[in-house]
């Protein structure tokens, strides 16, 4: 397993370092300039922003200069879009933020989607089951964009009970937790019903029930094991979609996190947040990727780390 | 089938929902009227994320709105006249000629640290602003003080005895000087070095001027610096500026946020702690000298101010709160609003479209004007947009009226470049649709009924309302000149870089007024503008705005402008299509809210009618007999404001049709 870690961990690095040089000079190389404005500014005002930033430089030179600083300094650079503030700061106030809506939204996720999954398992066939799965298909068909308004306009315009928009209380991460966490919970309900279905058929548990034992224990304590399987390998892709898919709730609900940044630094062409963006988000996927893996063996014995 | 069924079924009860919930009809306000904090609190929202809250280094919306309620200026324009007041200068002198300027600063004015405020920040303040270190994108505004240009573009003073132009411009000839400028004061040359290496250009002239002593032993050089600039201290009251020539909007001017005063003291503090000052504006380190200082943010969500009590009008400040929003969403503005987390909805940020039929009943829902124009460039350079008569044809060929009530945001339906009434000025009041007219152009330049007229490009940058006004306009030139124009969509920095190189053939722009008079929207089109970017050069419209510009007689100024509107309208290489307007929601008990042609809104003046606690409306009252008003004489500062230009110089500034703007905005 050491060896097994190791060996990814290697390959990390690597597809991280290529990662970042790729976005380097994609972002560099991009039509426009973080400088441009409706307004013409003077070739002395652009040479003086340009010298803050470096961008007087060659290319390559700036390359070097810019690896070096995040690989040896851990320094992002300076945001050109805010550029009182450096793009650690700006990562550093924004990605709890992100996170903690992930948490929260994964937490819904996993509740809602596990809880009606297993019932719709259990209760195949039923009206229970039925139900379970209608809402599951309500879930994947309605788009973040339009279950955020949606929401936003029942309770917290209609019926006043979330505010509406903004960051500092449990109370301004409920809607936005569910309308980030609503598509996952649904496809989460899919899978852990499908998963249960086929471990619920399997021969240990007929003889867990022909031993006797109950209903309920032989849920929680054999099947539900096997049966969240597929769930675990959909958590990885699932997390990093709550973490990108943030982007669009962020915005409706106007939160301070990353996911504004994931747009608008590359629009205003920031390149150093956009980078600092990438960088994260890249890390962030390859060690999710990593973790979901080894969660999987730990779930599966017959997983093998050298395969 | 049943998936799709569903999903129709699921939309349609949500629309529902979605109505039932923004249900207006029997209301006369969207949302609560009851305030949700204390009276001496205010809510708004400021728009996105300030870029800069540093005045000289401000450039955006939302930062003139922060920047303008935590610094004052020498100047500041009274809302409801329009004209010019005193700030921070109580009151001032002009030469006789019009160009120097004597400030005369309140006394007892002090910073929020109590240190005392002088004239010394006044000129550290301007100067800062010239600085090149700055990189102020807004310097160019103060290049008309004397030598104000030279210092922010790194020229080279010359002086000494027997100088010449002829004498320099041979003498160095080898090293591609560019422009050399008689200096007014000190006597003596500004060279100002063109082309790629300036800064090789600069030094070689420094050496052979100063070491090899080409131009003579007696004559020195030097790069121009602070102590140029005609603009200094004299004393601790007394600041003393002399201009190139009599603007007549200087006063104007100078009440933009650039020319705020900023604390010497703090700014070079900060510099030599971190080497450079971008951190002085933080709330643990800022220090103000207007009505609000920023105590608190959090960024990207919220800033809140709190009233600086050492500000001078500080009696006359109700509120002593202001927290300001940073929500660019305007669905989640107007939500906000609806339910009393924002007060108002704020200038920075317009109400979406699809919720304006539903809101416009409503008596807290407001359609100003706004100083700013929506129009069209040509590339003049590209065929056959090279003849003004197909310009004229196309500009002719829109039914400007028609395209306003596709818009439905109350877009003021305009054909000409400057506004009816700016400062006193009279617009040409070009006709706003003449059909048979354009084609009669067209026909003329050599395209009867539009036969063998290229297919050219419409670029806008990705927006709803671009696309729309680039579709009906396509629309009505198909109609009626019967030619084909592509609309071509850009993102904003594709957009802005096609703009710059000219890659274009016609291009959708936008401009905004810096300051109350003609000259702000006028300058667009001089040849040497950064920002005409059209290619359209004329001499007879340079030399008329140029002498207007020096023109000390305020009402033949205005001729000669409208002279140079003519020239344009006849060649017309930007083609109007409207005026701007801002929608915005304001809650009925904040009151001390003035219209504002430029969008500025004073939180100093502003309050809450605490009367509006009871969950009850309260019939609005006319402002002057308002039994709340806590500041009885409106401006605060009326009785000191005893000299404004109209005064000094018996003019028409800075006046604003006030006609028009009550017709629009009821």
């Amino acid at each position: 397993m050491i060896r097994f870690i190791t060996r990814r961990l290697i390959g990390i690095v690597i597809t991280f370092f290529v990662a970042i040089s790729l976005s380097f000079f994609i972002v560099r190389y991009a039509k426009g300039s973080p400088f441009t404005s409706e307004r013409a500014m003077t070739a002395e005002v652009k040479q003086a922003l340009e010298e803050r930033y470096g961008f007087d430089k060659p290319m390559p030179v700036q390359y070097m200069n810019y690896m070096k600083k995040v690989f040896f300094e851990f320094d992002l650079g300076l945001s050109t879009k805010y550029p009182d503030r450096t793009v650690n700061e700006i990562i550093g106030m924004s990605l709890p933020k992100t996170m903690l809506l992930g948490m929260f939204a994964l937490f819904w996720a996993i509740l809602v989607g596990l809880s009606a999954g297993i019932i719709g398992a259990v209760k195949q066939n039923t009206k229970w089951d039925f139900a379970a799965m209608s809402m599951a298909v309500v879930g994947i068909s309605l788009p973040s964009f339009v279950l955020g308004p949606i929401l936003a306009l029942i309770f917290a315009l209609g019926l006043l009970w979330f505010p509406a928009g903004g960051w500092g209380t449990f109370s301004h991460l409920v809607l936005p937790a569910i309308t980030l966490g609503t598509l996952r919970a649904a496809y989460i309900a899919r899978l852990s019903r499908s998963g249960m279905l086929e471990v619920v058929r399997s021969d240990f548990v007929r003889t867990a029930r022909a031993k006797g034992l109950r209903e309920s224990y032989i849920i929680w304590k054999h099947a539900l094991k096997g049966g969240i399987i597929p769930v675990v390998s959909y958590l990885g892709p699932a997390i990093a979609n709550i973490m990108v898919g943030s982007v669009v709730v962020e915005k409706i609900f106007n939160l301070p996190g990353m996911g504004p940044y994931f747009v608008d630094a590359a629009f205003n062409r920031d390149y150093f947040l956009v980078l600092g963006v990438v960088i994260v988000y890249s890390a962030f996927l390859l060690l999710l990727n990593l973790a979901v893996d080894v969660a999987y063996r730990l779930l599966d014995p017959r997983v093998n780390f050298n395969g | 089938m049943q998936k799709n069924i569903l999903r129709y079924a699921l939309v349609l009860g949500f629309s529902l929902i979605v109505s039932s919930c923004i249900s207006t009809e029997n209301e006369k306000f969207f949302g609560t009227t009851k305030p949700k904090h204390d009276p001496n609190v205010l809510w708004i929202n400021n728009g996105s994320e300030p870029q800069y809250m540093d005045p000289q280094k401000a450039s955006g919306a939302p930062d003139g709105e922060i920047v303008r309620n935590m610094f004052g200026r020498l100047t500041e324009i009274n809302p409801k006249t329009g004209k010019p007041i005193a700030d921070m200068a109580e009151r001032w002198e002009i030469s006789e000629d019009g160009t120097e300027f004597t400030f005369y600063m309140r006394k007892g004015l002090q910073w929020s640290d109590g240190k005392p405020l002088t004239a010394h920040d006044v000129e550290y303040s301007w100067l800062r602003l010239l600085d090149p270190e700055t990189a102020s994108v807004y310097a160019s505004l103060a290049f008309d003080i004397v030598n104000g240009d030279a210092y922010n573009l790194g020229a080279i003073f010359v002086q000494g005895q027997g100088l010449s132009v002829e004498k320099i411009q041979d003498t160095l000839s080898a090293l591609d000087l560019g422009d050399i400028k008689q200096s007014k004061y000190p006597a003596g040359f500004m060279v100002y070095p063109e082309g790629s290496d300036k800064d090789a250009v600069r030094k070689a002239i420094l050496k052979k001027v100063n070491e090899e002593k080409v131009l003579g032993a007696e004559v020195t050089a030097e790069p121009a610096a602070k102590k140029h600039v005609q603009a200094k201290a004299l004393d601790d009251e007394r600041f003393w500026v002399k201009l190139n020539g009599p603007l007549p909007y200087f006063l104007a001017m100078i009440e933009f946020y650039i020319f705020a005063i900023v604390p010497e003291h703090v700014i070079e503090k900060i510099k030599a702690r971190d080497g450079d000052d971008s951190l002085w504006v933080r709330p643990e380190n800022v220090v103000c000298n207007y009505a609000y200082c920023l105590e608190e943010e959090a960024f990207r969500q919220y800033k809140i101010f709190k009233k600086n009590p050492l500000f001078w009008d500080a009696k006359n400040v109700t509120l002593d709160t202001v927290k300001a929003y940073s929500i660019e969403s305007g669905n989640t503005n107007i939500f906000m609003y609806r339910t009393g987390e924002v007060d108002w909805t704020g200038a920075n940020t317009d109400v979406p479209l699809e919720y304006i039929k539903k809101l416009k009943h409503l008596e807290d829902f407001h359609i100003d004007p706004y100083l700013g124009v929506y129009f069209y460039g040509f590339n003049v350079n590209s065929k056959p947009l090279d003849d003004s008569r197909v310009r004229r044809a196309l500009s002719k060929a829109v039914d400007r009226k028609a395209l306003s009530e596709i818009l439905g945001g109350g877009e003021i339906p305009f054909a000409d470049m400057v506004m009816d009434g700016l400062a006193g000025y009279k617009s040409l009041g070009t006709p706003l649709f003449e059909p048979k007219e354009a084609k009669r152009l067209l026909a003329e330049a050599g395209f009867p009924d539009g036969k063998g007229f290229p297919r050219l490009e419409l670029v806008y940058n990705t927006q709803e309302k671009h696309k729309q006004i680039g579709q009906a306009v396509q629309q009505m030139w198909k109609e009626n000149l019967n030619i084909e124009i592509e609309l071509v969509n850009k993102e904003w920095k594709v957009y802005l870089d096609d703009m710059t190189g000219r890659n274009y053939d016609i291009i959708r722009r936008g401009w905004i007024g810096d300051f109350i008079d003609p000259y702000t929207f006028l300058e667009l089109a001089l040849s040497t503008s950064g920002n005409n970017r059209t290619g359209w050069k004329n001499a007879k419209y340079d030399k008329l705005i140029r002498n207007a510009n020096i023109m000390s007689d305020y009402d033949k100024r205005l001729e000669m402008m409208r002279e140079a509107e003519k020239i344009h309208a006849q060649e017309m290489p930007f083609m109007p299509l409207f005026l701007y307007t801002r929608n915005h929601i304001k809650k009925p008990y904040l009151k001390g809210f003035y219209f504002d042609y430029q969008g500025h809104h004073h939180w100093r003046y502003m309050y809450i009618d605490e009367r509006y606690y009871d969950g009850k409306y309260h019939k609005e009252l006319p402002e002057e007999e308002d039994p709340l008003r806590r500041s009885p004489v409106w401006p605060p500062s009326e009785e000191t404001t005893t000299i404004t230009l109209d005064e000094i110089k018996g003019s028409k500034s800075a006046s604003v049709n006030v006609t028009q703007i009550n017709k629009v905005g009821s």
